[in-house]
């Protein structure tokens, strides 16, 4: 009798186990993780940079490009950049250079201004004024630690100024300016 | 021997009887009767939802849960439901002061049969206070037997500037029932 009641109890007992193996829980979890680094990016609202000249005594051309940025720098030791380089000299040959300007003296130069990044941090504009280059890339902003745009961006502008020497032939000409923007 | 005393016998004699037919027999019978009823159980399989870096500056993170379930629901008037439910806003990790707010985190449910496919086909916002949809069932639902996988949360964050730099972390929660 003690044997048939210790076999019937076993024989419940594993009859049991296999479902509660497979009955799972009515909760479960994940962890979301997610690591917000450093970024940056920016449009250029001037596609095409039009430098105009006032009266007729050879003043200089004139011209401004605005740039709108979006900029997360590190929380600690970030820090962030905007440069240009003129990537394409002007053409046709005959007209203004910025790397053989036909005259000494003659140069393409720029001023900037920066808008503070309107979520933290600060914004620094370049020197002015600034010389551009084809051969490296120079300043136009530069920024701190934790600095942190809007969503919708902050506004920077490059305003420049180029010779006008009277030896330039007429015509049109053209050069490329490629900003670049960084964040760390 | 008096009327009395036989009945006494008698009805000892029966008792006795029915006892002794009730253990002792060639055969006997017993009705098993187990009630099956609705159920579910589920498990997440992706412990550690992490989400992707921005292909591009500033665009959204991504990141996907994937899970399965078992469900059986009522066969007269049954129905089945999963649904999650975040901890709490997204915190850094190197300081717990940097949030991102659950309104920028939303979700979009992929639910293998026996679910209806109107769990969360468009964005659902998530939310710390609502438990909110991610699969429904109907009546006389049957997943697989060793579950019913193939199922996924598409997680969405917005990237915006204003996050400060930090690892973010919150829990989700995932609730199945049926009736």
């Amino acid at each position: 009798m003690r044997k048939r009641l210790i076999l019937a109890t076993l024989a419940m007992l594993i009859l049991t186990l296999p479902a509660l193996a497979q009955l799972g829980s009515g909760t479960g979890t994940t962890t979301l993780n997610v690591t917000v680094a450093a970024e940056a990016g920016l449009t250029v609202g001037t596609g095409t940079t039009a430098m105009t000249s006032t009266g007729t005594n050879f003043s200089n051309y004139t011209g401004a490009t605005n740039l709108t940025y979006y900029m997360r720098t590190s929380a600690t030791g970030g820090s962030g950049n905007v440069v240009l380089q003129v990537t394409s000299d002007f053409l046709p040959t005959g007209g203004p250079s910025v790397a053989s300007p036909p005259s000494a003296g003659d140069a393409l130069k720029y001023t900037c201004t920066v808008a503070a990044p309107g979520n933290n941090g600060t914004g620094t504009p370049c020197a002015s004024p600034t010389t551009a280059a084809t051969g490296s890339a120079t300043s136009v902003a530069t920024f701190g630690t934790d600095a942190r745009s809007l969503a919708s961006g902050n506004s920077a502008a490059v305003n420049w100024t180029l010779t006008n020497d009277p030896k330039y032939k007429t015509g049109t000409y053209s050069a490329t300016v490629t900003f670049t923007i960084s964040a760390t | 021997m008096n009327a009395k005393k036989v009945l006494i016998i008698a009805i000892a004699l029966l008792l006795t009887a029915a006892v002794a037919q009730a253990q002792y027999a060639p055969t006997g019978t017993s009705t098993l009767s187990v009630v099956v009823g609705a159920e579910a159980s589920l498990a997440i399989t992706t412990a550690t939802t992490t989400f992707a870096g921005p292909a591009s500056p500033f665009a959204n993170y991504a990141g996907t849960t994937n899970f399965s379930y078992k469900i059986r629901t009522g066969f007269g008037a049954g129905t089945g439901s999963i649904t999650v439910k975040l901890g709490g806003a997204l915190t850094g990790t190197a300081s717990s002061s940097n949030t991102i707010a659950l309104s920028n985190l939303s979700y979009i449910c992929t639910d293998a049969l026996p679910a209806l496919g109107t769990g969360c086909t468009t964005a659902v916002g998530a939310s710390s206070t609502t438990a909110t949809p991610v699969a429904t069932f109907s009546k006389d639902a049957h997943s697989a037997d060793a579950g019913t996988s193939g199922n996924s949360l598409a997680w969405t964050l917005v990237n915006l500037p204003s996050y400060v730099q930090d690892t973010y972390t919150a829990t989700a929660t995932f609730t199945i029932s049926a009736t």
